[in-house]
């Protein structure tokens, strides 16, 4: 019986490496100081969702009454800054949650409540709202030899149907949705599968179990106006869980890497000191050394956070503080890598591979910008 | 004071001496080559207050002089600091007459070790700025970013954004580029750079508003008087201050003072000619080997470009290299500032997404000009204001618990002559009578109400035959010659929006029941959007809802007559809007964005038709 988490099962489906637990392994420590700032900000807007679920919605039954937004009006401002600075010393949370950035937050989550409430729940009988529902004790075996013993589902909404059957609701809220989704569709996935075997994380018995119809949404909670949200609906058909449940099974155990554009910090063996040498620079999002990346209209507005390899064509020094200009050259061009905020002065020569990770925009067809979060290790 | 510190210095940099209104800090652009003797002439020499010099001679500048283009190209300065004394004692004759040669050929080099080691920041200061477009919240600190824990943080402001520092330099003058070969100037049109042409964007930082005399007006507006704040203004180079680092400013040299927008070519013409009667300040002119070895030194140096060193293109603090500067004028003024908050739950963000129209920031700009025009233009207030003694900018604030914009008039001249303090004074005076009835008749406030609602607009509408009429009073679409668009306004005419402008100075003074006040300021909007309704199935026969309030008169020679105007849309009994492009609002199906119908209509007839939406029920 392998015992895992929805995450890490859903890691598995891309590669085996990734979803081990890294434990043999020792991470070299370039990464910048503090947690990203879109980390933080994650963290700030899940708690303020789940705030309000189980100080409200959960008692209510309705995420109209009290508005979300209403959780930083004069009368309730206090006791919500004192629920974020407990928090706060427990989790990464921007440092300036101040009342106006609050507001502002609280706007976004507002109108996504309320897509949710007017096209999902749309006047029907909500009979339990949950947040961050924990599966452990349940322990639910979701397929053969699979049992999901950890992890928490961001939302659930239980709804009486007017003939009596029930639909459940999985809320996952992300930041973006414009990432990689298929890690976050596997875990909806999932998640789905646990509240199928398991009704009663969503206030059913196992008898209601027949009754029962689970949709998996992924709603986007960034931002800070109220636009209509982003959100995206999993699809959880038998036979998609069950293909990625057995290539998921299949890869959990053998530890075999397959790099590919999920390779990223989040992955213990990319910047170890046994690093993971099947990454190369074209299994990863952004290949530098491939001429389509260069082509096409300014991409600067496609800033990605991501992880890079790149060989050096000339020997060059790194230098903290400064702006190191990597150049290579591509169909006869010279392109420019601008690289700042790296953590140590590297020296680099000819033909050698470096790995990072940072904010990286395309300005022209000449040069990109790197905004280093996890500076350069030599592979 | 202290003794060490000239009297008349003190005086005049304390702002003790009249000017008169007059620039007391006038700089040149000089424009000196060699003839065909080789010995100095001086083409071309101007001068102006560095305020307007910083725009009309900064690098990349053309400046036309009696027919001929001169290309403003780097720094200059009349007399070139020579080596430390100290340096030379313990030299030989020999090594001393090479550090003079230096001097004179890298006139820079001993100006800028000056400037560097100079802790009152005189010339050399640093700007510290947030980096998000939206944001560009400035720190008050001078000091280089090693010595201000804040410019280490996150932005406080927008809370996202991060500190950039640059060092700014207040220019001693200005200089084309002069062939180092022939010290002839480089004509513009032979060229290998495009002649830059600059923005006159003029970022201005006022450092924190703290106290000053404070009247209220209405709901939210609060109005203050600051004397003697220190202003800057910036030359930011072709770029703007929110354009990522390597975009910003100028490459410089700093042995010749040579500026670029672009990468500093390694040898680089300098932005002045070295006649060979130089070397008589390099005590080269003797007949020992020393001295002729020097001359030869000299005139083979003088005729060569200057070379770039990566560290003499450098500002360091604490080791650290910044690699491009920007040019400013700190100024000593005052300053009259409207404080409007800005309601973050209600109203659009103050940091739109990338790409986004910045409406918040948009709607503070128009205000501001609105104001200016208002105290500038009218006659009754008996101020005599013109456009050329103050100006405006804006400024975020936030308090933590409430953010909005500080729109602030500063005098243009340095230590500033009282105008605004009268100003002031005009409204502490008619504070008592202020009421939001007579609200259009008030100063300043009143002139700037009229002019954002449309009063004034002028437009031209096709008739039935397509002929164009004029319309008077028909409120223009987004800003117009009737209103705000002159030649002041001319080059931020993008960043101007009539409507957002009046909204939000209405907010300012009736708060939430702004709404109310708005009245036909939308008709234009209401009627693209009963278009757009009525080509979507089942709501063909739409409707405008119109009102008895004329929306404009309609003049031509043979025609007469009213316009009505519109406040909303109904099909089959549910009502449409387009709301104030400033608010914000949950998406409900009825009441639609301004920015979506301009940008993306379509999105309107989505919404409306909601297909998708239908997936979400079972």
């Amino acid at each position: 019986m392998i015992k895992t988490s929805a995450t890490k099962l859903s890691r598995a489906f891309f590669c085996g490496k990734w979803a081990g637990d890294g434990q043999s392994t020792q991470v070299i420590e370039t990464k910048n100081n503090n947690p990203k700032d879109s980390i933080k900000d994650g963290n700030f807007r899940h708690i303020l969702m789940e705030y309000y679920i189980k100080k409200y919605a959960s008692i209510n039954l309705s995420f109209s009454n009290p508005d979300i937004s209403d959780m930083a009006d004069n009368v309730n401002w206090n006791l919500l800054n004192k629920f974020l600075k407990e928090k706060s010393e427990k989790i990464d949370l921007p440092v300036n949650m101040t009342k106006v950035r609050c507001i502002k937050v609280l706007k976004k989550l507002s109108s996504v409540l309320d897509h949710i409430n007017n096209k999902i729940i749309s006047s029907r009988e909500v009979i339990f709202i949950g947040a961050e529902v924990p599966i452990f004790p349940h322990n639910v075996k979701i397929f053969d030899d699979i049992l999901i013993n950890s992890g928490e589902i961001d939302a659930l909404i239980t709804i009486r149907k007017s003939d009596g059957s029930y639909l459940i609701v999985i809320i996952d809220w992300k930041r973006s949705l414009s990432g990689q989704t298929q890690i976050h569709n596997n875990q909806g996935r999932v998640y789905s599968r646990c509240v199928e075997e398991n009704p009663i994380l969503g206030g059913l018995s196992k008898e209601d179990s027949m009754k029962i119809e689970i949709d998996v949404y992924l709603y986007e909670v960034g931002g800070e106006n109220r636009d209509k949200p982003d959100y995206q609906k999993i699809s959880t058909s038998d036979e998609e869980i069950n293909e990625f449940l057995s290539t998921a099974k299949k890869n959990i155990g053998s530890s075999i890497a397959r790099p590919g554009k999920h390779c990223s910090s989040h992955c213990k063996w990319l910047f170890s000191k046994n690093y993971c040498r099947e990454v190369n620079s074209s299994a990863l999002e952004i290949d530098f050394h491939n001429p389509n990346y260069w082509k096409g209209i300014n991409h600067r507005v496609n800033k990605k956070n991501t992880a890079v390899q790149i060989t050096i064509e000339r020997d060059i020094k790194l230098k903290i503080g400064i702006k190191n200009n990597i150049k290579l050259r591509i169909e006869n061009t010279e392109r420019t890598i601008c690289i700042k905020n790296i953590k140590s002065n590297i020296e680099l020569k000819k033909g050698q591979n470096i790995r990072l990770e940072g904010t990286i925009t395309r300005e022209t067809e000449k040069y990109a910008f790197i905004d280093v979060l996890r500076s350069p290790i030599i592979v | 004071m202290n003794d060490n510190t000239n009297f008349l210095d003190y005086l005049s940099n304390n702002h003790k001496l009249p000017s008169f209104n007059l620039p007391t800090d006038a700089v040149d652009f000089i424009a000196r080559s060699l003839n065909k003797n080789g010995e100095e002439q001086v083409e071309v020499k101007m001068s102006n207050g560095l305020e307007k010099a910083l725009t009309q001679y900064g690098p990349g500048r053309e400046i036309v002089v009696k027919k001929k283009k001169y290309i403003s190209s780097g720094l200059y300065l009349n007399y070139s600091p020579g080596p430390d004394p100290e340096e030379l004692r313990n030299l030989s004759v020999r090594e001393q007459m090479s550090k003079k040669i230096d001097s004179q050929i890298n006139r820079f080099e001993e100006w800028f070790k000056k400037v560097e080691s100079d802790n009152n920041n005189e010339i050399l200061s640093w700007h510290h700025r947030c980096d998000q477009e939206s944001c560009m919240n400035t720190l008050s600190s001078e000091m280089p970013p090693s010595r201000v824990p804040a410019a280490q943080e996150d932005c406080v402001m927008c809370g996202t954004g991060k500190i950039v520092s640059l060092p700014l330099i207040r220019p001693p003058g200005f200089a084309p580029e002069v062939s180092a070969k022939s010290g002839t100037i480089i004509d513009s049109n032979s060229s290998e750079d495009d002649p830059a042409r600059l923005s006159t964007r003029w970022p201005t930082a006022v450092e924190d508003i703290g106290e000053g005399d404070e009247i209220e007006f209405g709901e939210h507006l609060k109005i203050r008087l600051l004397r003697k704040r220190k202003l800057v203004n910036i030359n930011p180079g072709r770029g703007d201050l929110s354009d990522s680092e390597n975009k910003v400013g100028f490459e410089f040299c700093k042995k010749c003072g040579s500026l670029s927008h672009d990468e500093l070519r390694k040898e680089h013409n300098r932005p002045y000619p070295i006649p060979y009667s130089y070397g008589k300040y390099c005590g080269i002119n003797g007949i020992s080997d020393d001295a002729r070895d020097a001359r030869r030194e000299f005139n083979d140096k003088r005729q060569k470009k200057c070379e770039y060193e990566e560290d003499k293109g450098s500002i360091f603090d604490e080791g650290i290299p910044h690699d491009r500067i920007i040019l400013g004028r700190k100024f000593t003024t005052d300053v009259l500032v409207f404080r409007i908050p800005w309601d973050t739950s209600k109203f659009v963000s103050m940091d739109p997404d990338y790409g986004v129209e910045n409406i918040s920031k948009i709607a503070a700009t128009t205000v501001i000009r609105s104001l200016i025009e208002s105290i500038t233009g009218d006659d009754k207030l008996g101020l005599n204001i013109d456009t050329s003694d103050i100006d405006g900018d804006i400024r975020r604030y936030n308090t933590g618990e409430e953010e909005g914009w500080d729109l602030f008039i500063f005098e243009r001249s340095d230590g500033g002559i009282g105008l605004l303090e009268a100003l002031f004074d005009v409204l502490k005076r008619n504070h008592k009578q202020f009421s939001t009835i007579e609200l259009y008749r008030f100063p300043v406030l009143g002139r700037a109400l009229t002019r954002l609602k449309g009063d004034l607009c002028s437009t031209r509408i096709p008739d039935k035959e397509g002929n164009y009429v004029k319309v008077i009073k028909r409120p223009c679409k987004h800003i117009c010659s009737g209103c705000l668009l002159d030649y002041s306004t001319q080059y931020m005419e993008k960043d101007l929006d009539r409507t957002a402008g009046y909204h939000f100075l209405l907010y300012s003074i009736f708060g939430n029941n702004f709404e109310n006040e708005i009245g036909i300021s939308m008709t234009d909007d209401q009627l693209n959007l009963l278009e757009i309704i009525r080509t979507i199935e089942g709501y063909e026969n739409s409707k405008s809802i119109k009102t008895i309030e004329s929306l404009g008169e309609v003049k031509s020679s043979d025609i007469k007559m009213e316009l009505l105007g519109v406040e909303s849309i109904i099909n089959k009994g549910i009502e449409y809007k387009i709301h104030s492009p400033i608010l914000d609002k949950n998406w409900d199906g009825k009441s639609f964005s301004r920015t979506v119908l301009q940008t993306n209509p379509m999105k309107i007839i989505d919404e409306l038709t909601d297909e998708e939406e239908e997936d979400l029920l079972d």
